[in-house]
């Protein structure tokens, strides 16, 4: 198993540099002169690791994937799994599982969080052992006993969640996952090539902590590619990147299946999966609830499919916008080698504030700045109902009617060990029916709990149970809840969804306008552009610590928004094309 | 199975494996005693009569209980707020010298009734004060506290040489101790508290402040689980981060929660020179300090299991002397190495028995896998 070195957010923070001039650079000149620079940094570090270049016994490198996929006549699935069933105690994560992936097919798989996903691809993975059925790799019956074994066969996976040194180069991240069989010089080679055949620009030598998300990502497909899988699972690759790295990766996954590999797209993005797939299975409650050809489906019904018929579309009423309810001016904010700037930052009672931005661009000192987690120097640089408040911290704060519900949903807005009872507590230390004279109201908390866990329906296993036994979904209706309740003048919350799954996510977002059209300023840190369309009335990026001027979502689209993230002006754009 | 993340019932956690652990740990005891050459049944016979026997038995083991009490507490205050503090020798130590000062300035001007509180305030503020200075530089110097405080009980142990040798001594003396406090500074004995009921015990070491330690842990309870302040400790101690949520300050609840520790550990002075010995003297802590992570660990940082394990620990150190008293084979030393296998036993391999416990759980209540794997 790999480990996970660093969080959940890979961010770009280390990139000192402006992004754009690594990117795209189809005449090759950008890239070269980096690469001079690179090479003059890093000559000490070529001279080690050639010192000791050889192949060792273990792995095979093939530059090119393998022919065999071309030589194969029969049209048997490059896998399939036949009436898996795997169960843990009562909850039947799989049953019945029938699924398979043809050569050359990009295969997406779909579902709500908890419908069994991840499940099936630990058992494709070698991860989780199946209770009953079997897997068939290329027609013949096989086990996968473990990731070992699931990679010797040639299945390979990219998993969410990047596990690369920060300080150690592109390279020695690859070497590291191939056991180092490769080095020096031969899997720089090895590693252009490949990045070269499918379109996945690296370079080798550069450490990791420079790279964005998306350039990391290339890294982790690149590891997997080296050991010339024949099948490759992508767990929601695209949550990380900016539509323009997208759209780089679904070219790769194109060139990919071009060449035979079968790839499992596995995306909570009907968009892209409608876009890229030629093949979709939908599963729900650890059953598949159908398959479907998603170029030819509608997202209507692919929704459908993975939700039951449920409405999915919420729809935003856009009110009167109201007076300012809270806002932050001329505030520079520098905190563990990150700086925020905010020039002027007004939110307007009745509306719904959308921050977007790739993770790592200031979104936690946003959130910081605004919450009072961290102060500022001046009073008057974050206002709430024109009260000065910027040196006050976050329980002032909610005293004024401000509240705020973080991005880490657990060790953050919620003590893991605690329970609902006392995470309840935690935003209203200063509430004074929470607390008389220091003591706590515990039957005042314990009613206040079941009124969050009733109203956003949480599911949970008895409010004295710890945080950290709720699923993520339902947690994160619980802190959001939790806020809600208070009808909150201001709300300010860092990334309302996170891995929640579709269901969870569409209450929260309905909660969140239903306060906004209350009269109440709602700011929405988030990274799910589709997410920040739907319910933003006004949108602002932050890019590299600056919070960029808002604009009515009218004006934006995807593209400019894209462009915006990435620190590139429309007008810079429009010049070099 | 990943048996760490099941569930268990309070009681499985609380009662069952903490006696499985002792049960253990006296099982490992009585080979040894077996391996050299005593009755282990006979010894544990003659420990529990020792400890519980007569009522002077029962004083000496209430007695110690009393110390183990409050350095448990003040283990486990601080352990609420993640800080370990191993510095309660040296704070109980400190203590006494406020205890003195107090005492030896006053207690020829002030009654009882002022006196005796005034001098258990500054045995409080003392044994803060010394907890204070390792919290402060954990919290604003990133100094880790286990190095400090325990830097702390050697600083504290040379001031008192220092103090009672050349300071402090009894003019004419030869032995480096205090004069004796004057009577009003003096908690009354419990035989003589009884006695004002009309029940005659024998003359022990017991006394009042024994319902010190108990109120004490009744303050604690409600201070840690009933108030905002406990509530702030126990937020900051498990996540900082959402402590800053909820608006507390980290930094602040090192230094409360420290002081609130080093104040328990140096109200063990209060029981050793108000209490019994009536003046300042070298080393009258001998290592209730120490002890008290044991208790705290064992009793699961909770003033009733803290009582509990204080009342065992009691039972060791006088059954143990009895022990090592009536069986000549059993030392001193060997009564020292049975205290040590049940602080192993219920403190580092506290859990070990865990995954057992789990797997007969499961056995008996199949249903509870459900929750574990969800």
């Amino acid at each position: 198993m790999r480990l996970i070195i660093f969080g959940k957010y890979p961010a770009d923070i280390g990139c000192r540099l402006p992004l754009a001039q690594y990117r795209k650079t189809p005449t090759g000149t950008a890239r070269q002169q980096s690469t001079v620079r690179d090479n003059v940094r890093n000559r000490q570090r070529v001279v080690r690791l050639s010192a000791s270049t050889s192949y060792g016994p273990k792995w095979k490198l093939v530059r090119a994937p393998t022919s065999r996929n071309n030589m194969t006549t029969n049209t048997s699935p490059l896998i399939e799994v036949r009436n898996i069933s795997k169960s843990f105690g009562a909850v039947k994560a799989n049953q019945h599982i029938n699924f398979k992936v043809q050569p050359a097919q990009i295969h997406a798989l779909l579902g709500e969080n908890g419908a069994g996903k991840s499940t099936l691809m630990k058992i494709i993975c070698g991860l989780q052992q199946p209770d009953s059925g079997e897997i068939l790799w290329r027609g013949e019956p096989c086990s996968i006993a473990s990731p070992k074994e699931a990679r010797a066969i040639g299945i390979g996976m990219v998993h969410q969640h990047f596990a690369l040194f920060e300080g150690m180069s592109v390279a020695e991240n690859i070497a590291f996952s191939i056991d180092g069989a490769v080095q020096g010089p031969a899997l720089e080679r090895d590693i252009l090539a490949l990045a070269d055949k499918f379109g996945l620009e690296v370079e080798p030598r550069r450490p990791v902590f420079e790279l964005s998300a998306g350039e990391r990502q290339r890294i982790e497909i690149l590891r997997a590619l080296l050991l010339s899988p024949e099948l490759l699972i992508l767990d929601e690759p695209t949550s990380v990147l900016t539509p323009q790295e997208a759209d780089q990766l679904f070219t790769t996954v194109r060139k990919l299946a071009a060449e035979g590999h079968g790839i499992v797209f596995i995306s909570h993005k009907l968009k892209e999966v409608r876009a890229l797939c030629d093949a979709a299975t939908i599963l729900r409650g650890g059953e598949v609830v159908g398959s479907c050809d998603p170029r030819e489906t509608s997202s209507e019904e692919i929704a459908e499919l993975m939700l039951g018929s449920r409405d999915i579309a919420a729809v935003r009423q856009p009110g009167l916008l109201g007076e300012v309810r809270m806002s932050a001016t001329d505030v520079t904010l520098t905190h563990e080698d990150q700086t925020l700037w905010i020039d002027d930052l007004q939110l307007r009672g009745g509306e719904v504030f959308g921050v977007a931005g790739v993770a790592g661009n200031g979104q936690e000192l946003l959130y910081a700045a605004l919450s009072g987690e961290l102060l500022c120097n001046r009073a008057d640089a974050v206002t709430i109902d024109n009260m000065p408040v910027g040196t006050l911290g976050p329980n002032t704060r909610r005293e004024h009617g401000a509240m705020f519900v973080p991005e880490e949903r657990l060790g953050h807005a919620a003590v893991p060990h605690m329970d609902l009872v006392e995470n309840t507590l935690l935003s209203n230390v200063a509430n004074r029916k929470a607390n008389k004279r220091g003591l706590v109201n515990w039957r005042y908390l314990l009613d206040s709990a079941r009124g969050v866990v009733d109203q956003f329906d949480v599911r949970h296993g008895g409010l004295r149970r710890a945080a950290r036994n709720l699923s993520g979904g339902n947690l994160q209706k619980f802190v959001v809840g939790r806020e809600l309740v208070k009808q909150p003048g201001v709300m300010i919350i860092n990334q309302p969804t996170w891995g929640v799954d579709a269901l969870s996510a569409v209450r929260i977002r309905e909660a969140l306008m239903e306060l906004a059209n209350r009269g109440s300023a709602v700011l929405v840190i988030s990274q799910d552009l589709d997410e920040l369309l739907e319910i933003s009335d006004r949108l602002s990026v932050l890019h590299h610590g600056v919070l960029a001027p808002a604009r009515p979502i009218a004006q934006w689209t995807i593209e400019s928004l894209g462009l915006a993230m990435t620190g590139e002006t429309e007008t810079q754009q429009a010049a070099a094309s | 199975m990943n048996t760490s993340t099941v569930e268990l019932p309070d009681w499985l956690e609380i009662v069952v494996i903490p006696l499985l652990n002792i049960i253990l740990a006296l099982f490992c005891a009585g080979l040894i005693i077996l391996a050299i050459g005593e009755n282990p049944i006979e010894a544990v016979g003659i420990m529990l009569k020792g400890a519980f026997g007569y009522d002077e038995a029962v004083g000496y083991t209430l007695y110690y209980t009393t110390n183990f009490i409050f350095t448990g507490l003040a283990v486990a205050i601080a352990f609420h707020a993640n800080l370990f503090n191993i510095g309660g020798e040296g704070q109980a130590y400190f203590a006494g010298l406020g205890i003195a000062l107090v005492v030896l300035t006053l207690d020829q001007y002030l009654p009882a009734l002022l006196l005796i509180p005034l001098a258990i305030a500054a045995a409080a503020l003392f044994g803060s004060l010394w907890a204070f200075i390792p919290a402060w530089l954990q919290a604003y110097r990133g100094s880790h506290i286990v190095i400090t405080t325990i830097m702390f009980n050697f600083i504290a142990a040379s001031l008192m040489v220092y103090l009672l040798v050349n300071v402090l001594i009894q003019p004419g003396s030869m032995s480096p101790e205090t004069r004796e406090f004057a009577t009003t500074a003096w908690l009354p004995f419990m035989h003589e508290f009884l006695a004002l009921f009309g029940v005659t015990v024998t003359r022990t070491p017991l006394n009042l402040s024994f319902f010190l330690a108990l109120l004490c842990c009744l303050i604690t309870w409600i201070y840690i689980w009933k108030t905002r302040w406990g509530y702030a400790l126990r937020t900051a101690g498990q996540s900082e981060a959402a402590a800053v949520y909820a608006g507390i300050k980290p930094k602040r609840i090192i230094i409360t929660a420290m002081c609130l520790s080093g104040a328990l550990a140096g109200l063990v002075a209060v029981n050793e020179l108000m209490g019994v010995h009536h003046r300042l003297l070298l080393n009258f802590t001998a290592g209730y300090g120490f002890t008290g992570i044991a208790v705290s660990l064992m009793g699961r940082n909770h003033p009733v299991g803290i009582i509990l394990a204080s009342l065992l620990f009691g039972i060791l150190y006088q059954g143990g002397a009895e022990l090592a008293f009536e069986l000549p084979k059993i030392t001193r030393e060997m009564v020292v190495a049975i205290q040590g296998l049940i602080i192993l036993f219920s403190g580092a391999l506290a859990l070990m028995l865990r995954p057992w416990v789990v797997r007969v759980y499961l056995l008996m209540r199949p249903s509870a896998i459900n929750a574990a794997a969800s």
